[in-house]
């Protein structure tokens, strides 16, 4: 029983909904300080953690253990282990930042309480979801974001575009909810086939007492399900619209935060519990995968919106991520788990940046933004050209090395590691095609940021200030400091992660080799 | 030992440091920007030079710590360095050039705004080559590779208010990153292969007969993308005479001396596994040749002194991989390796000297800087000794390396080994090379040294003594002060004496233990190549002095199309540049109106039947009543037939 996991999970949830109890004529500083309280206290407990070095030891030293619903056997139950470790510190960083951002840099819309309380509900939700060690239990950490988050988007989204940003929220919760339900049923028929819903038990069950077709169907349905959230080509086009609507807090919290949730479920109930019938569904998520990078990259060469360009890049990010797990082995998973992570970190910057210029220029066009920032906005300039130097994978920054293992991954998947037994799986010859088109994609990231930066960061500062001239564009309206100390720390991790992204790996390594051991033992 | 690890590791961390600290110092401290970047790359190159003095007693070292291990699951990657006479020789040859430009930069980008990123990004880009020049990882090396590419991103696009130099930047960074995407995968055939990507480990002898031919093909001929990318080599060469746009002192260090040159530094270090790959060096042989005569043609035709230099870099640095293509196996890397450390002394020491040039009339167009060299004489002679040298006149170092070169592909060519034909070819090509280069660098001679400026040409020839004090007339481009005419400052001054040592006395370094392995020089080709020289030179002069310009005696259409450089950026745009474009908006078209077609069809789906049920649902209870009946009719039968 651990207290500190507790504190994790708990506090930001009971903030929110102590928050939500303040009447709603709370002062609007009485809601922020309780809110920074609470994120801060998160973050504190998530770091106390590392302490323990929970990756190190083979069984749950951090764990909560409660009864919940006895009749079914449901438990509140909470591990925090390798794979968990880094998503639970992404989550508690950016959300303090969020929080930091919508307190000194308040965006329209009812009131701050409100918002706060919505954030840390998101964020309890999340470190649920990354924590949950039952099957249910993980599946409501899930829903729990879900309604928050619509009202982040629907509330205090973009104020010059309403119908849109409605539009937005209930796309995005529509979607995401089809999701869920496709995933509840993945859910139900494992529980029910194995008559347990507990992750554990299930993980070192690793699909034993489910017959293939079984475990081929949960496995399709997991993997649905959560490819709307990750998301996996074609069941993305609910990302765009709600970042581009969403405020610069929700943005970093879609991207940093919920998109992982995707990708988690994965990596935690999909290759373990199902590893046989996952490696049957594997080549197809591949191949999604990887069409979602090329995808992503060819519609950010034309978009003209630089929040929804960076939503497209998500698409295809995102893609390696489902490359690396779809692969199967060790390099490729490491390299979903780290790119995870570096996504997350290098997004949120690229958020923070273009929300930023969004709310400066009065709209988020290329054109709009007007170039020359290197000149006239030197700071937040400074941000762009580092989150773009980062997501176009640039060696030496977060983003290459999660690309680099889960191609190395592709190039090495035998293919017949987790489905063989199941159904006739493609050789090598696909896994390298595959691997060859996700490197060709990540020439096309560079050439749709190296475009942004042509537009925006580069450029004449004159021309630039008699295009943009009476929006009170120089340097005064630079980034202030909530934005640099959100901004600046994310860049710096941008660099250490890709400098020593031992940093991560160590963390995420041996678990990995574990649930893959097991994995494979069922085959 | 120490000197060996510590020297490694410091010429890295040293011009680093300048870097990450230059970029904090405030804006208009102009002075501390110059001395973090001075300091930097004389930190570098005294730890490189310790690290040399080292390697020549014959030590070296693997496995030198750097940033420690990435636990990938599955293959070892351990980011150390090495220290070894290649590295040693190169890291010294790097921060040379480094420390030259660093100096020099300080009067030529005296008025540059920007002068603080100006000079940290020049540190990092130094500590960058010396990465991959240290490296004993390809995935370190790899880092160094596209930091390097950064900055030469970064610096050509330096003066972003021109249209020019933008673009100029993003199609540098573009074209090499294409070149990239066969590195990566190469990297990551060799980790799948080897389950290393360790450098010591991977040039084992044991590790390499284990390999196979296939695998050592396939994974040369993906590194040689990068490297075709990288050093600016057919047909990936496009983006150097663009980045031409770059201020000079950049030109001189990342387009001239160092990145360009390090795609010949990677593939001598990785000599042993190329051996391995016939076929992949005989398709690098046939690349290089053809790059090191089109572009000394190209060269021939151009009319921006600096265009000039860069297609003259890319068939010179041909020259540097041409060796390694053919290089027999007792020589190794040798020759390759020769020519790269002459050519980075003069095509440094020709750039520096173009830019004092152009300094004074603020153009680097031929004609704009006619008549130039008269009026810095010194410049003039610093810039004569480095064409020189290109052209390969004894006895500067220019002459010693292509004929180490040229000495290699004989031997190859005689050997009648599998690579015959290959040392024939870039023997051909290289000695017909040597013709094209000596008719293009005595044509820019003819026409920036000798030359008087049209418009003040009797003045010239009145006042052409060789009095310090008094000078020729001003410009007609720029008033000229009396103390600009004849002082070269002294941060220019230096680095300019600097170079010439290397110009002049680079022959040395084929005595000394500097280099690793041998040259042999063949007299044959030597007199060969000295009578071809001669030739050009002899046919540019007289050519020049029927038409002014040797290259006036091409049809109209010839020279354009050589000016050009037979158009291959055209070839480049069709095949490649609007495709991509074209596909990119088909898929944003699909995006909208296939894929999320499916999804707005779900929201009217939905909403139509919400409206059909509303129908159904009238609150009327016979309504209700008859369906129940109907129901149970349907249910009946259906329960009959089936039976």
């Amino acid at each position: 029983m651990s207290l500190l996991l507790l504190l994790v999970v708990g506090v930001p949830l009971v903030g929110a909904a102590g928050l939500l109890l303040l009447p709603r004529t709370t002062a609007d500083g009485v809601a922020a300080g309780a809110g920074l309280v609470c994120a801060g206290v998160t973050l504190a407990a998530a770091l106390l953690t590392l302490v323990g070095e929970p990756w190190r030891s083979a069984g749950p030293d951090l764990e909560v253990n409660l009864p919940w619903v006895p009749s079914l056997g449901i438990r509140l139950h909470f591990v925090l282990d390798g794979i968990s470790v880094p998503l639970v510190l992404l989550t508690a960083v950016l959300s303090l930042g969020a929080v930091l951002l919508v307190v000194y840099r308040p965006v329209e819309g009812p009131s701050t309480r409100s918002l706060v309380a919505a954030l840390l509900a998101v964020e309890g939700g999340a470190l649920a979801t990354f924590t949950a060690a039952d099957l249910v239990l993980f599946f409501v950490a899930f829903e729990v974001v879900l309604v928050p988050m619509w009202a982040i988007i629907r509330n205090w989204g973009d104020p010059h575009d309403l119908p849109g940003r409605r539009d937005a929220a209930s796309r995005f919760v529509l979607y995401t909810a089809f999701g869920s339900v496709v995933m509840l049923l993945g859910i139900v028929l494992v529980a029910v086939a194995s008559g347990t819903s507990d992750l554990v038990a299930l993980t070192s069950a690793h699909g034993n007492g489910l017959d293939a077709r079984t475990q081929v169907v949960a496995a399709a349905l997991l993997v649905t399900g959560l490819a709307v959230k990750v998301p996996v080509w074609p069941l993305h086009t609910w990302l765009p619209a709600a970042h581009t609507a969403a405020p610069t807090a929700g943005s970093v919290l879609l991207a940093g935060v919920l998109l992982k949730m995707g990708s988690y479920g994965m990596v935690r109930i999909v290759v373990p519990v199902v590893p046989a019938g996952f490696g049957a569904v594997a080549p197809v998520l591949a191949a999604l995968g990887v069409v979602g990078i090329l995808w992503g990259g060819l519609v950010c060469l034309v978009e003209r919106d630089l929040k929804r360009l960076v939503a497209y890049s998500s698409v295809a990010h995102m893609g390696f991520v489902a490359l690396g797990i779809a692969t199967g082995t060790p390099q490729g998973l490491q390299g979903a788990l780290f790119a995870n992570v570096a996504h997350g970190i290098i997004t949120a910057l690229l958020f923070v940046v273009a929300g930023g210029l969004k709310e400066r220029s009065g709209g988020g066009s290329l054109t709009r933004i007007g170039p020359a920032l290197r000149e006239r906005r030197p700071r937040l300039g400074a941000l762009l050209a580092v989150g773009c130097a980062a997501a176009l994978g640039l060696p030496g920054l977060a983003g290459f090395w999660g690309e680099l293992l889960a191609v190395y991954g592709a190039w090495q998947a035998p293919g017949s590691a987790l489905g063989a037994a199941v159904v006739d799986v493609p050789g090598r010859g696909f896994w390298r095609s595959l691997a060859v088109l996700a490197v060709i994609g990540t020439a096309l990231a560079a050439a749709y940021l190296l475009r942004v930066l042509y537009t925006v960061w580069h450029g004449d500062a004159r021309s630039a200030a008699a295009l943009t001239a009476g929006t009170g564009d120089d340097r005064s309206t630079d980034a202030g400091w909530p934005e640099l100390a959100l901004g600046v720390p994310l860049a710096v991790l941008t660099l250490v992660l890709g400098l020593v992204p031992w940093l991560v790996l160590r963390i995420t390594e041996p678990s990995v080799q574990r649930l893959l051991e097991l994995a494979r033992g069922s085959v | 030992m120490s000197a060996l690890v510590w020297g490694a590791r410091l010429a890295v961390v040293l011009p680093a440091l300048a870097a990450l600290v230059g970029g904090q110092v405030p804006r208009n401290a102009r002075g501390v920007s110059a001395g973090l970047g001075v300091a930097g790359a004389a930190g570098a190159l005294l730890a490189a030079v310790a690290e040399l003095a080292a390697t020549s007693a014959g030590r070296s070292a693997t496995g030198i710590a750097f940033l420690g291990p990435v636990p990938t699951g599955a293959g070892r990657v351990v980011l150390d360095l090495r220290a070894d006479q290649l590295s040693a020789v190169v890291a010294v040859m790097v921060a040379v050039v480094a420390l030259c430009v660093q100096v020099y930069s300080v009067s030529y980008q005296g008025d540059d705004p920007r002068y603080r990123a100006y000079a940290w990004t020049v540190s990092l880009f130094t500590a960058a080559m010396l990465l991959v020049v240290q490296s004993d990882d390809l995935l370190l090396l790899l880092i160094g590779w596209e930091v390097m590419g950064l900055c030469s991103y970064l610096l050509v696009g330096h003066d972003s208010q021109r249209e020019a130099a933008r673009r100029a930047a993003v199609k540098a960074f573009l074209v090499t990153r294409v070149g990239d995407i066969g590195f990566v995968l190469g990297v990551v055939v060799l980790l799948a292969a080897v389950g290393t990507t360790s450098i010591s480990t991977l040039l084992d002898p044991q590790t390499l007969r284990g390999l196979g031919t296939g695998t050592a093909t396939a994974a040369s001929l993906l590194l040689i993308a990068g490297v075709v990318g990288k050093s600016a080599q057919f047909p990936l060469h496009t983006w150097l005479p663009d980045a031409m746009e770059g201020p000079t002192p950049i030109s001189a260090l990342i387009h001239a001396a160092t990145m360009v040159a390090a795609g010949g530094f990677v593939l001598a270090r990785l000599l042993p596994l190329l051996v391995e790959a016939p076929a992949a060096r005989a398709t690098l042989a046939a690349l290089t040749a053809l790059t090191m005569l089109g572009s000394a043609l190209v060269a021939c035709a151009q009319s921006d002194l600096k265009r000039v230099l860069a297609w003259s870099t890319i068939s010179q640095v041909a020259y540097v991989l041409a060796a390694l293509a053919i290089a027999p196996e007792d020589l190794g890397a040798a020759p390759s390796v020769v020519q790269l450390l002459s050519h980075a002394g003069f095509k440094a020491l020709l750039f520096l000297s173009a830019g004092a040039l152009a300094h004074q009339v603020h153009t680097t167009a031929l004609e704009g800087l006619s008549g130039a060299g008269r009026r810095s004489p010194w410049v003039a002679v610093a810039l004569t000794l480095g064409l020189a040298s290109l052209a390969g006149v004894p006895p500067l170092s220019g002459f010693w390396s292509k004929e180490a070169v040229l000495g290699a592909a004989e031997e190859t060519a005689l050997s009648g080994g599998p690579l015959a034909v290959a040392g024939w070819v870039v023997l051909v090509a290289g000695l017909l090379t040597v013709l094209v280069t000596a008719v293009y660098a005595t044509r820019t001679w003819l026409l920036v040294v000798p030359a008087a400026a049209a418009t003040d040409d009797a003045e010239a020839e009145l006042v052409a003594d060789d009095s310090p004090t008094r000078g020729d007339a001003p410009s007609p481009h720029e008033p000229v002060t009396p103390a600009d005419r004849h002082r070269l400052p002294a941060t220019m001054a230096v680095p300019l004496l600097l170079l010439v040592v290397p110009t002049v006395f680079g022959g040395l370094l084929l005595l000394g233990p500097v280099v690793p392995g041998q040259v042999h020089l063949s007299p044959v080709t030597a007199v060969l190549a000295v009578l071809l020289a001669l030739a050009g030179a002899t046919g540019a002069t007289l050519l020049a002095q029927r038409h002014g310009d040797p290259v006036a005696v091409l049809p109209h259409r010839a020279r354009a199309a050589l000016a050009d450089g037979f158009r291959l950026d055209v070839v480049q745009d069709r095949l490649v540049v609007r495709p991509v474009q074209a596909v990119a908006r088909v898929v944003t078209g699909a995006d909208r109106d296939v894929v999320d077609a499916y999804v707005r069809a779900g929201a009217v789906a939905a909403r139509g039947a919400g409206r059909g049920l509303r129908r159904v649902s009238t609150g009327v209870a016979t309504g209700y009543l008859t369906w129940v009946v109907v129901g149970a009719v349907a249910a009946a039968v259906a329960g009959v037939s089936l039976r």
